[in-house]
């Protein structure tokens, strides 16, 4: 009766389920963007309509801060759809909303609205322009689940990118996530970035996972570990790139990164 | 059937209501269907409410990384539990259901924290703890509403005048 997240099985329950939750969250995601732009438009100006004419003047400010953000959403639109053709990526990707989160609350877990109809399967990378974001467990036709980076479920083998010193990032219940197996000689110290290796085959190498925020040694003193805050801000994160190479398709070799 | 229909549209709205993102608060939200359960399991018809908890508990574990049929089955254990409470003690008072909701919570927490624990070596840590008092207190703070709502749901017997108190 017990199946595990990791290995991303096609149970026929959780698929009906995100099936059917898909069209209510998109709507949501909708309402909710509209809304927004609704209360701080109309019904704030409707309020300082009722005002005194310091506020008239203020009102007059805010029509025209008004249709700017009108603008900068236009273009923010356009450049979603350019990112959704093409990213700075070397390897193909593509452009996902984030339509919501676990419904349990003790997994790190999001809802992408991107499924196997879009070519997503289980076991993908995700990220974000600022880096890794997680990796894709269960697809349905138009939403996938994503597994993110600070869930201690996902592990990840990194490098510090200025000593070169390989790892395993592992997520926390915690905030951040823990760098384990550093050298015992490692040159570590807070501040330093953490990348992806590339040698599990699932993310392309050197994508920044974090930076480290302090180092220590590990249980019974064999190796370092670090805590490392994550690059991305889950919290905030709105959109995010698939991509599109299932597992072992990245060549690890140097200057051969990307599906074969 | 009537019964079916209506615990199967609680489910929906509460799964939505459950997986809508909150950013930082994600992890401090109240267990909406732990508080349908535990007030299924303080009313009649008592095979509706096992059928609303399974189907719940099975609705949440789709739409979250938990290993499908746990939360079916902590569902199911805290719905036995309130059912018989409410033969013993006759619990069906919202003075009553409050902190059943808070004695679930504490108990479906520390059932996911500890299957987290053994799965993944998570961490049992002073957070992961205060993250699961805050989130049954919460569940508790909100079942006041949710029962309330719950219950005017219910149709009124015909020649019976309900006293609220």
């Amino acid at each position: 009766m017990f199946t595990s997240v990791k290995n991303g099985s096609r149970d026929k329950a959780g698929e009906i389920v995100l099936t059917i939750l898909r069209p209510a969250l998109s709507a949501i995601h909708y309402l909710r963007s509209t809304t927004s732009g609704i209360w701080s438009g109309y019904v704030g100006l409707r309020g300082a309509a009722a005002e005194n004419k310091t506020l008239r003047e203020q009102v007059a400010l805010l029509i025209q801060e008004r249709s700017a953000m009108q603008a900068t959403v236009e273009e923010n639109r356009r450049l979603k759809k350019l990112l959704d053709l093409k990213v700075a990526h070397d390897f193909p990707s593509l452009a996902a909303q984030v339509i919501g989160e676990d419904a349990s609350g003790w997994y790190r877990t999001i809802i992408l609205n991107r499924g196997a109809h879009d070519g997503v399967v289980s076991g993908m990378a995700v990220t974000d322009t600022n880096g890794v974001v997680g990796r894709v467990t269960k697809t349905v036709a138009g939403a996938s689940r994503v597994l993110l980076l600070t869930d201690p479920g996902l592990s990840i083998d990194c490098r510090v990118a200025r000593t070169r010193d390989r790892g395993v990032l592992t997520g926390s219940l915690e905030s951040g996530c823990v760098l384990s197996y550093l050298p015992l000689k490692a040159d570590v110290t807070p501040g330093d970035q953490v990348v992806t290796s590339g040698l599990d085959g699932i993310f392309p190498k050197d994508l920044p996972v974090g930076k480290i925020a302090t180092v220590r040694k590990g249980r019974l003193d064999l190796f370092l570990e670090a805590v490392v805050t994550p690059s991305v801000d889950i919290s905030r994160l709105e959109e995010a790139l698939i991509i599109l190479g299932p597992k072992g398709q990245f060549d690890i070799r140097l200057g051969l990164d990307g599906p074969k | 059937m009537k019964d079916f229909a209506k615990l199967i549209v609680f489910v929906y709205g509460m799964l939505i209501v459950q997986t809508v993102p909150t950013g930082a608060f994600s992890q401090f939200k109240p267990d909406l269907p732990l508080i349908a359960m535990v007030w299924a399991g303080t009313r009649p018809p008592r095979i509706a409410g096992a059928f609303f908890c399974l189907i719940a508990g099975l609705f949440i574990d789709s739409a979250s990384g938990t290993p499908l049929g746990l939360s079916a089955s902590v569902y199911g254990l805290v719905f036995i539990a309130c059912g018989y409470y409410n033969a013993v003690m006759r619990a069906d008072a919202l003075s009553s259901r409050v902190p059943l909701v808070f004695l679930g919570a504490m108990f479906s927490g520390s059932a996911l924290l500890l299957v987290r624990h053994y799965t993944n070596a998570a961490d049992v840590s002073f957070g992961a703890l205060f993250t699961l008092f805050t989130r049954a207190s919460l569940s508790a703070l909100c079942a006041v509403p949710v029962c309330v709502i719950l219950d005017a749901t219910e149709p009124k017997p015909i020649g019976v005048v309900r006293h609220r108190f």
